[in-house]
């Protein structure tokens, strides 16, 4: 019987080993582990996949609001190239994200996103990792295990001693505007799609306009067209989180063929200018005579 | 008198022709089909999301695109083929999988291995950011400017004789302001594709593909025990081999292949998957375009996919997009993080 049991307790033993080095884990860091009243600093999620390829991510991130203010994020190192939920505080004032990485990322020191806080009170707590769904790169969605690790943050009473110096002067990568009609979207109008990133700092927001006379506002993709005769040039800027900016140009095909059709109404003007012209002249030698 | 008259008749004339074209102007533009690539692909004009058509490069050449020397053309899909396009950095210091030199921005040039004059499509944040032709001996190489420094993500697949794909092969690169980094020896894994798709056990399945001039291509079977073949790949790229299903359980089959070539090994390929059973039933016609993902239905999984997907994130979808949902992504009549997990496996950009 006491042989059976530690057989038990050695596959045991094993089994737990196996699944431990087979999840990945989440990890949550920062330089900085002690605070002051007022310090801006920054926490990067990292994930080690143990091996394993991942291509979809989502979890929520629960911090001590009672001393902790969230900022904003930056993608500008992160391994997802895509946002389905950029990171956003929800209301129970936790932090969800969720993005895919086309092709799957592998990695023992993966950056999924970096947070900024500001502290606000003094005061004690973990920033923990919750609801987490990391999926396999294998066509079916599958869950993958993951373990989590929280980190202890704490703030004092005292000076602000963190100094965080961003520097980006670059501008967000460039970017190719896509126009779509789909009969689930917005009922099969005009919809105009966007996507980019800023190595940087980070991508802040994108603007929009339509047409040189229209002035910018900010817009998300899907953008649904407001002129749908489609007739105007629509500028997209993508501005970073330092103010960098990068604007495209999407030319509507009526947009692009309006030279064509100018080129044809003036050639016809010309001709009945031309005609107008000899005609006058004719009338004018006839009357003379 | 009549002389007023007359040019006053003429005015109205030149006043009645202008109306009538702006008004087939306007019955123009309502006819018009914004969508995408193929649409207008190959009259010579170049419209949206098109970079050239036919012999109007839009003024680009080599030396624009980044390149030093040689002669830009345009691919029958209007984008830029840069196969005759040569590129000799300033100075060369890589060896390996890969090196640097000083440049001006920072660049990537990524070169390997594909099939014989197939076209090579290279994501960057998996957006096609490049596209090129393999020469005749398969190798590849295109350069990527106007980078940023930081991290990419570069994918990149190649499309065989028979427009089959490969499956993506991902990896990271860390980039830097100034600096050429060099990619190379990347080699594409090969296609795979069968002569059925259910096969009688102990009748012959044929397995082909293609992949680089004279690799070595390893088939890898997993029925019950994995079963391991090798085929010769030959000069056009071309491989084939015959497999015996006696040694195959009944049921269902998948193969898939990896090229060997000097020591170096492709990535794996995309599945093909068959039945052994009671009865041979041919693959009359290679699908070229995978319904999964494909929401669109315009033979690319990318951004316009993801955007209608992502329109019905975590809604209620509406019958018609069940169908929809149930033919390209998991049929669970919702969308969550798992029809976004498949988007993400079979994106091509």
């Amino acid at each position: 019987m006491r042989y059976l049991f530690f057989i038990f307790l050695v596959v045991a033993t094993f089994t737990n080993c196996l699944t431990e080095t087979l999840a990945a884990t989440v990890k949550v860091e920062s330089d900085f582990r002690n605070f002051h009243i007022g310090d801006s600093f920054s926490i990067d999620v990292i994930v080690d996949t143990e091996g394993e390829i991942l291509n979809a991510v989502e979890f929520d991130i629960m911090f001590p609001t009672e001393f902790l203010s969230y900022q904003d994020y930056d993608d500008g190192a992160s391994v997802l190239n895509i946002w389905i939920d950029t990171p956003t505080l929800n209301a129970q004032k936790q932090i969800h994200l969720a993005g895919i990485t086309p092709g799957g990322f592998v990695g023992d020191k993966e950056k999924l996103i970096t947070l900024n806080f500001k502290v606000i009170q003094t005061g004690q707590g973990n920033v923990d990792i919750t609801k987490a769904n990391f999926l396999l790169h294998d066509g079916l969605g599958t869950n993958a295990a993951v373990k989590m690790q929280n980190l202890h943050l704490a703030a004092t009473a005292g000076k602000s001693a963190i100094v965080v110096n961003t520097v980006d002067d670059e501008i967000p990568e460039s970017f190719k505007p896509e126009i779509l009609f789909d009969a689930d979207v917005f009922d099969g109008q005009a919809v105009l799609i966007f996507s980019t990133k800023d190595k940087g700092s980070g991508l802040d927001h994108f603007e929009v306009k339509e047409g040189i006379f229209d002035s910018y506002s900010q817009a998300v993709s899907p953008y649904l067209i407001k002129h749908q005769a489609l007739t105007r040039k629509i500028y997209i800027k993508a501005v970073d989180k330092n103010g960098n900016e990068r604007t495209e140009i999407f030319y509507p095909q009526t947009a692009q063929s309006w030279p064509k059709h100018v080129f044809t109404i003036m050639s016809i003007l010309m001709l009945c200018v031309l005609t107008y012209i000899l005609y006058y002249r004719r009338f004018r030698l006839w009357s003379q005579k | 008198m009549i002389s007023l008259f007359r040019h006053v008749l003429i005015l109205c004339l030149f006043a009645v022709t202008l109306v009538v074209v702006k008004y087939v102007d306007a019955q123009s533009f309502g006819t018009v089909n914004f969508d995408g690539r193929v649409q207008g692909c190959g009259d010579g004009v170049i419209d949206s999301g098109e970079e050239c058509d036919m012999g109007n490069l839009a003024g680009a050449s080599c030396q624009s695109r980044g390149f030093t020397s040689g002669t830009l053309a345009c691919t029958s899909t209007c984008l830029f083929n840069t196969l005759s396009c040569v590129y000799t950095p300033p100075s060369s210091n890589s060896g390996g999988g890969g090196g640097g030199s000083n440049v001006t921005g920072a660049q990537v040039v990524l070169s390997g291995r594909a099939y014989p004059r197939s076209e090579i499509t290279i994501l960057k944040d998996a957006q096609v950011v490049a596209t090129t032709i393999a020469d005749d001996q398969a190798h590849f190489q295109v350069l990527i400017k106007g980078l940023s420094s930081g991290k990419y993500f570069f994918s990149l697949y190649g499309e065989d004789i028979k427009g089959i794909r490969s499956s993506l092969l991902t990896f990271p690169i860390n980039v830097t302001k100034n600096i050429l980094t060099k990619i190379e020896n990347i080699f594409v894994a090969p296609t795979i594709t069968g002569d059925k798709i259910e096969v009688k056990k102990g009748s012959p399945i044929v397995l082909f593909g293609q992949s680089y001039p004279f690799s070595e291509v390893t088939i890898e079977v997993n029925s019950t025990q994995q079963y391991l073949v090798k085929s010769s790949v030959g000069q056009d790229g071309v491989y084939l081999k015959s497999i015996n299903t006696e040694v195959l359980e009944i049921g269902a089959n998948y193969a898939k292949a990896r090229s060997t070539a000097k020591q170096i090994i492709s990535s794996q390929s995309a599945v093909y998957a068959f039945t052994v059973g009671s009865k041979d039933v041919a693959a009359i016609e290679t699908k070229l375009c995978s319904d999964w993902a494909d929401v669109n239905v315009d033979c690319r999984v990318n951004l316009v996919d993801f955007s209608i997907v992502a329109f019905w994130y975590l809604r209620p979808l509406s019958p018609e997009f069940i169908l929809r949902e149930a033919k390209h992504l998991n049929g669970d009549a919702k969308i969550n993080l798992i029809d976004f997990s498949i988007m993400a496996f079979h994106w091509t950009g």
